[in-house]
């Protein structure tokens, strides 16, 4: 099967949809107007929400400040604070980034090179924030069963057993599957890059 | 010929390549209808900073490109070209069926190439001269020419290969 052959097919297609595939006028209108829902992306919709546990966690710890009564308990709050303020705020500006609108009238492969340096600063990003979230869902259980059930966690044998075998098999798959990913996925526009040049 | 007139005419004579691309980067019938969409929405958006230093149909592609790319990533699908199921053209049965057989074949090798080759053999389909692959793409004639034999040549190798 030749090329141009598919090439002869494929513009037979062109044919066959300008003929049968109308765009109405008053849609194209509509979207002159302004009227179109570019909508939640289900990628804009996973930070949305994340944004939103994150608001209620630290208004919660806020809230509840002084319910931490040992050194250990205020260091974990305030670390935890810290991080669910500065995780989402990372996210949300590299995300905008990703997709802020400015390159579209670039040269084609001009505005692949600007998506993949904003994909590879993405990727970076993403590779850090999984082992904060990680630690931040530990330091979240230890507020919370303070919080709601008035027990300091820390001060059980169990808990730090259950931390240290959940975070060796984090760390386990972090850095034999989740690193290697993010790692291929960077290398790969690393790749798309020099050919571009 | 006011501005929305000149617009208008524009987008009638590229449908069907608005169709054509968004069954290259959106998966779904939703999915493509919305990029359409989005497709022409941006190019509305961006109208007045065409200066006429190139032909109006190469603008309309490089705009469309831009928007595809950025469309499949917001809807996560890897920047791969998914199988292109031309019920949604109502081409005749004949047609439907040769082609999506012949497409069938080359869509897997198709999906090996990089974004880049990806753009470049659209524009070899879409008939588009070098030098007009060039202005879209942003790159020499020369290179454009390179760069579509080696396409050439890497999707006949892994086609007879399989």
């Amino acid at each position: 099967m030749e090329l141009e052959q598919l090439k002869s097919h494929w513009l037979l297609l062109n044919k066959a949809s300008n003929e049968k595939q109308p765009i109405e006028v008053s849609e194209i209108k509509q979207l002159t107007k302004g009227k179109f829902n570019q909508g939640f992306s289900k990628m804009f919709f996973i930070e949305f929400v994340g944004i939103l546990t994150s608001l209620y966690f630290v208004l919660l710890i806020l809230y509840r400040f002084s319910s931490f009564d040992t050194l250990l308990l205020k260091t974990i709050a305030l670390i935890t604070l810290l991080a669910l303020i500065i995780i989402p705020i990372l996210r949300a500006s590299t995300l905008k980034r990703l997709f802020q609108n400015s390159n579209f009238v670039l040269p084609h492969f001009d505005s692949v090179k600007a998506f993949m340096l904003n994909e590879i600063r993405f990727q970076k990003i993403q590779k850090v924030c999984v082992p904060l979230g990680f630690a931040l869902i530990i330091f979240l259980l230890v507020l919370n069963v303070k919080i709601y059930n008035e027990y300091d966690v820390t001060k059980s044998i169990y808990f730090w057993g259950t931390s240290l075998i959940l975070s060796l098999t984090f760390a386990f798959v972090y850095w034999n599957f989740i690193v290697k990913y993010y790692n291929k996925n960077i290398k790969q526009a690393l790749t798309l890059i020099e050919d571009l040049n | 010929m006011n501005k929305e007139e000149c617009f208008i005419e524009s987008i009638q004579k590229h449908r069907g390549m608005l169709y054509k691309l968004s069954a290259i980067y959106a998966t779904t019938e939703e999915n493509r209808k919305d990029l359409v969409q989005e497709i022409i929405f941006q190019l509305w958006k961006s109208f007045d900073s065409f200066k006429g230093n190139s032909a109006l149909s190469t603008w309309i592609y490089r705009v469309a490109m831009n928007v595809g790319i950025y469309h499949s990533k917001k809807e996560k699908q890897h920047l791969k070209i998914q199988p292109l199921k031309v019920d949604f053209l109502n081409i005749s049965q004949v047609e439907r069926d040769d082609f999506e057989e012949q497409w069938s074949i080359v869509q897997k090798h198709i999906n090996e190439l990089s974004l880049p080759e990806k753009g470049l053999l659209f524009l070899y389909l879409e008939n588009k001269s070098h030098q007009e692959i060039a202005d879209i793409i942003g790159i020499s004639k020369s290179n454009v020419g390179t760069r579509l034999s080696r396409i050439k040549l890497k999707l006949k190798k892994n086609i007879k290969n399989n």
